[in-house]
């Protein structure tokens, strides 16, 4: 089975300097009240001062954040249908309505929303709902940042990070006379799989692209099943294949069964947000010249939600996915690990 | 298609005369008799006693059918207006999950529409179900809920505008129910009136009424009909007078505006389509096979026109 969707083109940043709406007097008086209201009746505190601090010290907006990723994925002639915006912790302009701002600097002035309060799922229910929508283009935005401004007593994200994918129709394929997503555009720094730093938005090199061959998400899972049921999954969708990469984000991984071993890589810890997004770029971009398929999941302990995506490079013929029934009984051969690693030259 | 098979609205008993809010927001008497001399908002909604979940739950409560359905409902969808309206990581749209039976579907917020998050929600709720296979007791639902406290300055008033109620919303969507199915919807965004946009607040102004205009216009085209096939129009509250003036510019006959509620509840942020449906079902308003349009304006930082029309 298909999903209709094809990753054309991602790219993706840490950022480690100021927001620049964050030095506006006005937006941050705004941003102060809108943020110590929020605040109040739930007996959390905003602290005294917070907002008199430089702007770098403040947070980030995931407007600017988003913004700077659109140009190294979306090129002027390539519009986009819609645009979904996903978050967890919110930024530093919680009131604004951000996803609304994208839509004006993005190609296409797609039709756009953020989706929240779902955690690490966020993201999933958003390439669903592309999938649902059926446009020709659809960009995919998660974002994070390291910073809440009360005391959450909660773990916040390492680094304030984001990822953009642009997802294409398979019919047609989106792109605009090279759908390999190879074409160098205004925007692009050159990079290739990098740490996306702090020099600006890294573009990750897909080759030709990956299609998605399968999306599901899993409501209601608890801590005690959600390893079975991940493995399941995995084990479904990769059944019968000796060369599919496993992508795990951090939290699964943590509760990973594995043995795994180098068949498996796994989120950077404390990205809930991007972790595994990231991590799945960096499968992609590091098997461009040998492209093999990946499943890629991710658990949102807090909230239940286990999610799967497998994606199936361009240039392959045999997608990983759906597959029939009398396939599903195959052993999973991708994650055994010291007892015989099938996969010797993944990380 | 998109179909509504069930809607409950919920708004707070406690009212609150325009006049009230003059010292709290700092209103000058010449911005109290605006809103209720030329915009025609007098009075609105609001319970201090009552929580964000407590609004939600109320509305949920409402829809009578739930608790016997609630093994079809796969998603639950929250349109909200604010983007952020709890500290991290509270989470009233699950706490309502879970409380209802419901946390086996799949919750999520859509936002970043300000007051036309609503709609969209619709559509992506419909567009989800449309491939959900069938569960074992039915085919599947989706409940879309709104719902808003007035938490913070601009959660309160739109300057010369606007005034905002507490209220919410719940809504059973299906794929494939008859009661009031959804024809077409259009949206179109201007983020150009964000605040990285660079484009003035008289503009917007000036922007508003066209741009609302155009995307009823789209919509109608997408269904198929004419303004004149419309029963009804159920509006957002926004006031008074952007009605009567858009009604001139598309000319629209006023008298087919459900114009009642803006006076007495004011702008529930995205429930204004459900609390207009509820009002218009219950004066008999609308009849089988009846074309009726919901219009919503977002008008946060950026601004978006959304309409839909229906077929009851």
């Amino acid at each position: 089975m298909d999903d209709g969707l094809r990753l054309l083109r991602a790219a993706r940043h840490t950022v480690t300097g100021p927001a620049a709406l964050l030095g506006d007097p006005r937006l941050r008086s705004r941003a102060a009240e809108y943020l110590t209201d929020l605040t109040r009746p739930y007996g959390r505190r905003v602290p005294d001062g917070l907002f008199d601090a430089p702007p770098g010290a403040l947070g980030q907006s995931y407007g600017e954040m988003a913004a700077e990723l659109i140009p190294a994925v979306v090129p002027p002639d390539e519009p986009v249908d819609l645009l979904v915006l996903a978050f967890a912790v919110h930024d530093m302009l919680p009131g604004r309505a951000t996803a609304a701002y994208l839509s004006h600097v993005c190609p296409g002035t797609p039709m756009s929303f953020a989706l929240c309060d779902q955690g690490s799922a966020a993201a999933f229910t958003g390439l669903r709902i592309a999938r649902e929508y059926g446009c020709r283009r659809a960009l995919l935005v998660t974002v994070e940042q390291a910073v809440l401004p009360y005391d959450a007593a909660v773990p916040v994200p390492a680094r304030h990070r984001a990822v953009a994918m642009l997802y294409g129709a398979l019919a047609g394929d989106g792109a605009h006379g090279d759908a390999t997503g190879n074409t160098a555009r205004p925007g692009d720094n050159g990079a290739t799989g990098g740490d996306g730093g702090a020099g600006g938005p890294d573009r990750i090199e897909l080759g030709g692209g990956a299609r998605v061959t399968a999306l599901r998400q899993h409501a209601d899972v608890g801590t005690g099943d959600v390893t079975a049921l991940a493995a399941a999954e995995v084990r479904e969708l990769t059944s019968g294949r000796t060369d599919v990469a496993v992508v795990l984000g951090a939290d699964l991984a943590a509760a990973w069964p594995g043995p795994g071993g180098g068949a498996v890589t796994t989120g950077p810890p404390r990205q809930p947000s991007t972790g595994v997004w990231w991590a799945l770029l960096d499968r992609l971009a590091g098997d461009a010249a040998r492209p093999r398929p990946v499943v890629a999941a991710d658990y949102e302990p807090g909230l239940g939600y286990l999610s799967v995506v497998a994606l199936e490079p361009a240039g392959r013929s045999e997608p990983v996915g759906e597959r029939g029934a009398h396939e599903r009984a195959q052993p999973l051969v991708g994650l055994r690990g010291a007892d015989g690693d099938p996969d010797p030259g993944a990380w | 298609m998109t179909a509504i098979d069930a809607v409950s609205v919920f708004l707070p008993q406690r009212r609150v005369p325009v006049e009230s809010l003059a010292v709290p927001l700092g209103l000058s008497d010449m911005q109290v008799r605006l809103f209720r001399r030329f915009h025609g908002l007098t009075e609105v909604r609001r319970d201090p006693g009552l929580s964000l979940t407590d609004l939600l739950m109320r509305a949920a409560a409402g829809l009578t059918t739930l608790s016997t359905l609630r093994r079809r409902v796969r998603f639950v969808v929250y349109g909200r207006a604010f983007p952020v309206v709890t500290p991290y990581p509270v989470n009233p749209l699950h706490e309502v999950c879970r409380t209802l039976g419901l946390g086996h579907a799949l919750a999520f917020t859509l936002t970043q529409q300000s007051c036309a998050s609503a709609l969209a929600a619709i559509d992506v709720a419909g567009r989800l179900l449309a491939s959900e296979p069938d569960t074992p007791d039915g085919p599947p639902l989706a409940l879309v809920l709104t719902g808003e406290k007035a938490f913070t300055r601009d959660a309160q008033f739109i300057p010369e505008t606007s005034v905002f109620s507490e209220g919410s919303s719940a809504c059973l969507l299906s794929a494939g129910g008859g009661r009031d199915r959804l024809l077409a919807y259009a949206c179109h965004q201007r983020g150009e009136f964000d605040v990285a946009g660079g484009e003035s607040p008289a503009r917007f102004q000036r922007a508003y009424r066209p741009a609302l205009a155009e995307v009823i216009g789209r919509a109608l085209d997408r269904a198929g009909i004419g303004l004149s096939e419309l029963r009804l129009v159920l509006p957002h509250n926004v006031n008074l007078m952007t009605w009567k003036r858009l009604c001139r510019l598309i000319g629209l006959p006023l008298d087919r505006v459900l114009l009642d509620n803006v006076t007495d509840t004011g702008h529930v942020f995205c429930a204004d389509a459900f609390v207009n449906y509820r009002t218009a079902r219950e004066r008999g308003l609308l009849r089988p096979g009846d074309r009726y349009l919901v219009a919503a304006v977002g008008a946060g930082d950026g601004a978006t026109f959304a309409a839909m029309v229906f077929e009851h």
